[in-house]
């Protein structure tokens, strides 16, 4: 028990322990009319802006020399703040030692007097007095290009524009700086020229590539600004995921991860100016002419990819294919929206696959063996020419139930990874039900904003504890309930529900009629007891193992009292005549209830007159008596089978004597008599019969009414006086005779053998049964 | 240490499945089947000693067996 309480309680523990670098990102709060401190000079910046994608992704190479008498460390680079936001996958590194890592970056908040937004390097090292070094930045701006003209027709090409400032924004003086301009086509039809800024043509053109500068701006004040538009050609969608949802699943049990990603999906291109037709997209489909829509995704996944699917808020996308694997290449899911995306139009869909998890799991390796290592692909996401943004991304991972000590980890190459830095990343552990769970599974989720497919090749590591008993929990769960359902399944068999127990212990309506008389009984006695036979008494209960005690009564009322008229006998042959009806009644009453128990049956045979009271004093009274102590000692019921209505006696009280010192006795009469011709056992309840002797019960009762033996009995007994009065002072018609006559045919016989007795009949000379009847 | 030099110092130690993907299904069906028949047994002589010896072990087939169906249905718990 100790055991079974031990293993409850520690499957029931929290297992959300606090993981160790869990991170919420924050922005420092700068004071308002904050100006960089003018400690640094970039001596050189050149500006790469590469607009070959449906996002502009720049890359900035600056020496920065410090101009201060002091080292110094915080570098700051401004955007404006409505630009900030969209800034997505900020990284800077030393150009010339880009393994030795990023550079731990800080965000601010917007400073109210120039309205800047700023990321504050921290370099690894303060940078001495007249020392330089070589900064590569690198970043992406979301969002920042717009369709010129706005609206096109369906096959019309189209055109984006990209504004910017000739000078790089930057807090401080910049001696030399140019910007390359690297286009997707060399079709550019419109462009900025500038006038004075250097001499010679500006901008210089060499292919798709177009270079601003370089400009001597020794002189111009940090944040000065010269702006230039350009506008493209673009024929190609601009992809825009505003949501993506990406659900890691570890199962242990399954050997399986399964990826499930949710993608609410944009086109910000060029809208249609007419309505969209069938027909023209199905001309321009045929030739594969570029185009404005999304027409396909291509998703690579990863080699062992299976199971995978395409839903969208429809159903099921059947036109999909996808490619599985060969070897180690990867597999190809091909996704056809519903219909080509155009711009301004949305589509969101969901896909998973399933792979196994042996690629992705480890167990670490060391003394701590419960402790393992998952290592995923960030983000996967299509692979598209034209590149996708997305503006904001949640990746869930979704570790096994009771998994602990969380830890993660985005991993770092020596080129960027299009993610910003681990503490930019909002994560945080919270419990995931599903299927089968009991406390939830352990989630991990990562969100960042402003991402590009630049990230696509991102990995993440995570680890996390899940101990043998983590393990068990769904078995053990399921296994604990089911034992459960059996115990009870056992419990609930053991209460005894049947009638037979109530018997003893309910209350019956005799017990009620006591109980309304102000008497209790001593133990309550189930007046449903007589209704079933005795045979179906259960003889397998102990105390019932000898079944119930038996006595057969016969009576007559004289010496006379026999079906041999004129005949002459004694009262030890009427003994021996009674004993031979009780003989054919023994017989009869087997054949009808069977052998009941294993006591010995008791006989009794009686000689004594009608309606005169047989005391328990009597011989015959005390035999009765005995046979009813001896029921109650070993608690079941007595049977008093008569032959005849009248075969024990006519006397109400003597009944009701025997029943009144007996009530916790079940105790019946199996009265074997007729109602025409053959004789057949009528069931008689004596506890009813004494109840309504006393005048606890009605005739008309519902226990009595519903008793039709009882009942019968109780009238015949009540009406035998008046037939003993009726036979010397005729009262009644003839077919009130015949009709008494069909409950028993001696009834009938009153009228015409039993002349000879009187009004008073006499006693009979012994009411003695002989030795061994 | 970098979690990175965690996952590469366990390459030696690839996670495996207690049950590999393809055998779940007939594990997980001859379990149950284990389970019905002695849970059926236990049913028609419902005792404290056939809780011990029947009850028992349905419950504990059941609890795997469940597990690795709903697995080969493709429910990975």
């Amino acid at each position: 028990m100790r055991f079974f309480t031990a293993t409850v309680l520690a499957l029931l523990a929290p297992c959300l322990c606090a993981a160790t670098n869990l991170t919420t990102p924050s922005r420092l709060d700068l004071p308002s009319g904050f100006k960089p401190p003018q400690v640094f000079k970039n001596t050189n910046l050149v500006r790469n802006t590469n607009l070959e994608k449906s996002y502009v992704r720049e890359t900035i190479n600056v020496v920065v020399e410090n101009v201060d008498k002091q080292p110094q460390n915080d570098y700051y680079i401004p955007f404006s703040a409505e630009v900030f936001d969209r800034v997505g996958g900020f990284e800077v590194r030393d150009k010339k030692a880009p393994e030795k890592g990023r550079f731990d970056v800080d965000y601010t908040e917007a400073v109210s007097s120039d309205g800047n937004q700023y990321f504050v390097v921290h370099l690894p090292e303060p940078l001495a007095p007249k020392s330089q070094i070589t900064l590569g930045i690198s970043y992406s701006v979301l969002s920042s290009l717009s369709p010129l003209p706005a609206t096109i027709q369906q096959a019309d090409k189209q055109y984006l524009t990209y504004s910017f400032s000739a000078y790089t924004p930057s807090a401080y003086t910049t001696d030399t700086q140019k910007t390359k301009l690297k286009f997707p086509s060399t079709n550019v039809p419109d462009y900025t020229t500038t006038d004075g800024l250097k001499s010679g043509s500006d901008p210089e053109r060499k292919g798709a590539t177009y270079t601003y500068g370089p400009y001597d701006t020794a002189k111009v004040a940090p944040g000065t600004e010269h702006p230039i538009t350009v506008r493209y050609e673009f024929t190609k969608p601009v992809i825009t995921v505003n949501l993506l949802e990406r659900d890691l699943e570890v199962s242990h049990w399954g050997g399986n991860l399964a990826t499930e990603e949710r993608y609410w999906l944009r086109n910000n291109g060029s809208q249609l100016t007419n309505q969209f037709s069938r027909v023209d997209w199905t001309y321009t489909n045929y030739q594969k002419a570029p185009t404005s829509a999304v027409r396909e995704l291509t998703y690579p996944l990863l080699p062992g990819s299976v199971d995978p699917y395409f839903i969208d808020d429809i159903g099921n996308v059947s036109t999909s294919r996808y490619r599985p694997s060969v070897g180690k290449s990867a597999g190809n899911l091909e996704l056809k929206p519903r219909y080509p995306i155009f711009g301004g139009w949305n589509y969101s869909f969901r896909i998973g696959w399933n792979n196994d998890l042996a690629s992705f799991l480890r167990r670490a390796a060391g003394v701590d063996s419960d402790s393992y290592v998952l290592k995923v692909p960030f983000i996967e996401g299509p692979k598209m020419a034209e590149g996708i943004q997305y503006e904001r991304v949640v990746v869930r991972v979704v570790l096994p139930e009771g998994a602990h000590n969380v830890r993660f980890e985005i991993l770092e190459g020596t080129n960027s990874n299009g993610l910003p830095g681990a503490e930019h990343i909002h994560a945080q552990l919270s419990s995931l039900k599903t299927y089968m769970d009991t406390l939830g599974r352990t989630t991990l989720t990562l969100e960042v904003d402003s991402l590009t497919d630049e990230a696509r090749d991102s990995k993440l590591v995570v680890t996390y504890d899940h101990s043998m008993i983590d393990a068990l929990r769904k078995p053990f769960t399921i296994f604990a309930g089911l034992l459960t359902v059996f115990v009870a399944a056992w419990g609930v068999g053991k209460i005894d529900v049947s009638i037979k127990k109530r018997r003893v212990q309910g209350i019956s309506p005799i017990d009620l009629y006591v109980h309304i008389a102000g008497q209790t009984p001593s133990s309550p006695v189930d007046d449903n007891t007589t209704q079933d036979s005795p045979s179906k008494i259960n003889l397998s209960s102990p105390r019932n193992r000898l079944g119930p005690v038996v006595v057969f009564i016969a009576r007559a009322s004289n010496l006379k009292d026999h079906n041999y008229p004129n005949a002459e006998i004694n009262s030890n042959q009427m003994h021996e005549y009674l004993r031979s009806l009780l003989v054919i009644t023994v017989a009869e009453h087997r054949k009808q209830f069977g052998l009941l128990g294993l006591r010995p049956h008791k006989m009794q045979t009686i000689i004594q007159p009608a309606h005169s009271r047989v005391s328990s004093l009597s011989r015959v009274g005390k035999y009765l008596g005995m046979a009813l102590e001896e029921a109650r000692a070993s608690k079941t019921e007595c049977i008093f089978v008569l032959h005849g209505w009248d075969g024990w006696t006519t006397d109400k009280m003597t009944i009701a004597e025997l029943c009144q010192q007996f009530c916790d006795v079940p105790f019946s009469f199996h009265v074997y008599a007729n109602r025409g011709t053959p004789c057949e056992f009528y069931e008689v309840n004596a506890h009813k019969v004494n109840a309504y002797f006393r005048h606890m019960v009605a005739l008309n009762d519902p226990a009595i009414v519903g008793d039709r033996s009882t009942a019968l009995y109780i009238r015949i007994l009540e009406a035998l006086p008046t037939l003993q009065y009726a036979k010397y002072y005729p009262v009644l018609s003839e077919a009130e005779k015949d009709a008494l006559a069909k409950y028993d045919k001696r009834f009938a016989g009153i009228y015409e053998k039993d002349e000879i007795e009187g009004p008073k009949p006499e006693v009979a000379k012994s009411d003695a049964p002989k030795p061994g009847v | 240490m970098s979690l990175n030099e965690v996952w590469e110092a366990a390459s030696a130690t690839p996670f495996i499945p207690l049950i590999a993907k393809d055998s779940q299904f007939s594990v997980g069906f001859n379990l149950l089947v284990v389970a019905l028949v002695t849970a059926t047994l236990f049913g028609l002589n419902r005792s404290f000693l056939g809780i011990v010896s029947l009850g028992f072990p349905a419950a504990l087939a059941f609890g795997f067996g469940a597990v690795f169906m709903i697995c080969a249905a493709g429910v990975y718990v």
